[in-house]
């Protein structure tokens, strides 16, 4: 009944400059926040209006969004920290470090004290973790992927700043090492629920990640790519006893047993590093290179 | 008045309750359509909408593409808790998946709007607060703009620029990478 598709004709009839700012607020949230803040929030007045309430910006992902997108390539960290460094070479519509850096104070500034949420990607310093860290006493949960240049006394002082954080994503950050960082923020934020660990290639050491038996409070925990022992899991599973999901894919070191198993039957989602029967989730991936000899050899 | 709130979920379902659109069209509609708008759901509870719900702010074009997706996503609820007591698990998960697949479809169908009905229909939803109809008409508009730049947003939307000279020199301090 209605005319099909219309889409080219002019909203002349309507003024999309006077759409309430609830409204607005539900279509900005689906944008995301470097949308908001380099294109709809500058449309008019009220749109900015709308981009400024502190309520749209509780929770502030930086991580999709093509900006972020690198030619990753064979020369990934390098082309990384080109792009930290703000070298140009990268296409001509990227942005540097330094821009998605302001526009993340400028959301963080728009909470109005209220973030819950942060997540972002390789742009991301330790300076910028004291910033959020300074402002948002209520942040609950923070994802870093690929931030290369975030350290030990970065990411330590904001999980002392951040008590209350429940959920930790920590992927790609190879600066971020070493079991003491890890047990000092299973101090600093007893409320910690979620815990996400990986590292490319196999490089996070067992110790590090029994460091985790130190978070009693945990729910979920995913440790990717770590030579982490049998005991020292062991050590997690008695230090965690409200956990119902654990993945461990390309942890090769963790037999797969019966008695792994009946360890881990109070556990609704468990995904081990390699099993004997291959349909099981994950195992088809690392099939090839499970076995413990495979271990010993690449060492 | 007296049935709202008895607890009787079968009598709530049939009951009917007229809504009247600005240009006064009557609708008749079930309880159960009525209630996705939580609106309506707090005027029923409140026990006054004897007499027919007046909407001055919704248009019967408006008002009956309204009713027609509450009717559709109403069925679709009520048709997962029938199912649920009734059928195995398999089974159910495919009346599940059926439904659900249905309703995207519908969903599809549904926004394949002008812009003007589309801004129409936004404020109809926030007005009569019916969440899932504002999440899918925002997500058209939100899908619409991805991507494109200030400029390209207003003329989508035939929006003017009402920012004052001391507005965009406020935002070029604040956001000077727009505008490099």
């Amino acid at each position: 009944m209605e005319a099909p598709t219309a889409e080219d004709l002019p909203a002349s009839a309507t003024e999309w400059s006077e759409l309430p700012l609830d409204a607005l607020s539900s279509v900005f949230i689906k944008l995301g926040a470097i949308e908001i803040l380099m294109n709809a929030g500058l449309v008019c007045r009220s749109w900015l209006q709308a981009a400024k309430l502190p309520d749209l910006w509780r929770s502030v992902d930086m991580t999709h969004h093509k900006l972020l997108d690198i030619d990753y390539g064979d020369e990934f960290s390098v082309d990384l920290q080109m792009a930290e460094l703000g070298f140009s070479y990268l296409k001509p519509n990227k942005i540097n470090g330094e821009a998605l850096r302001a526009m993340a104070k400028v959301a963080i500034d728009r909470s109005g004290g209220q973030l819950e949420v942060f997540v972002g990607k390789w742009f991301v310093t330790d300076e910028l973790l004291k910033f959020i860290a300074d402002r948002s006493p209520a942040l609950k949960d923070v994802g870093l992927i690929s931030c290369f240049t975030v350290s030990n006394k970065g990411f330590t002082e904001l999980s002392y700043k951040c008590p209350r954080l429940e959920e930790l994503q920590l992927t790609f950050c190879n600066n971020v090492s070493g079991h003491e960082v890890f047990e000092a923020t299973g101090k600093a934020c007893p409320q910690l629920k979620h815990f996400r660990l990986a590292r490319r290639g196999y490089e996070l050491t067992g110790g590090e990640a029994a460091a985790c038996m130190a978070m009693h409070e945990l729910r979920s925990l995913t440790i990717h790519n770590s030579n982490i022992t049998r005991r020292e899991l062991e050590y997690i599973l008695d230090g965690s006893p409200h956990l119902e999901f654990l993945d461990l894919t390309g942890c090769f070191n963790i037999v797969v047993d019966d008695a792994l198993r009946a360890r881990c039957a109070g556990i609704k989602s468990l995904t081990l590093p390699c099993t004997e029967d291959d349909d099981y989730y994950g195992a088809g991936l690392y099939a090839s290179d499970c076995s413990y000899d495979f271990l010993g050899d690449s060492d | 008045m007296a049935s709202a709130g008895s607890g009787d979920e079968k009598a709530a379902a049939a009951a009917m309750i007229t809504l009247i659109s600005s240009d006064n069209e009557k609708f008749e509609v079930t309880e159960a359509t009525a209630t996705l708008s939580q609106t309506i759901r707090h005027m029923i509870e409140d026990g006054c909408t004897d007499g027919g719900v007046p909407l001055p702010n919704v248009t019967s074009k408006i008002l009956a593409r309204v009713i027609e997706y509450c009717k559709k996503h109403a069925t679709a609820a009520a048709g997962e808790e029938g199912s649920s007591s009734s059928f195995s698990d398999a089974a159910f998960l495919e009346v599940d998946r059926a439904f659900l697949e249905e309703l995207e479809e519908f969903d599809d169908a549904f926004l394949e709007v002008d812009r003007a009905t589309l801004f129409d229909l936004i404020l109809a939803a926030n007005y009569l607060d019916i969440k899932g109809l504002l999440n899918l008409t925002c997500q058209k508009v939100a899908d619409s703009v991805k991507g494109k730049t200030p400029e390209q947003i207003r003329e989508m939307y035939n929006i003017v620029n009402d920012l004052t000279p001391e507005e965009e020199a406020e935002i070029r301090r604040e956001t000077q990478w727009a505008f490099e």
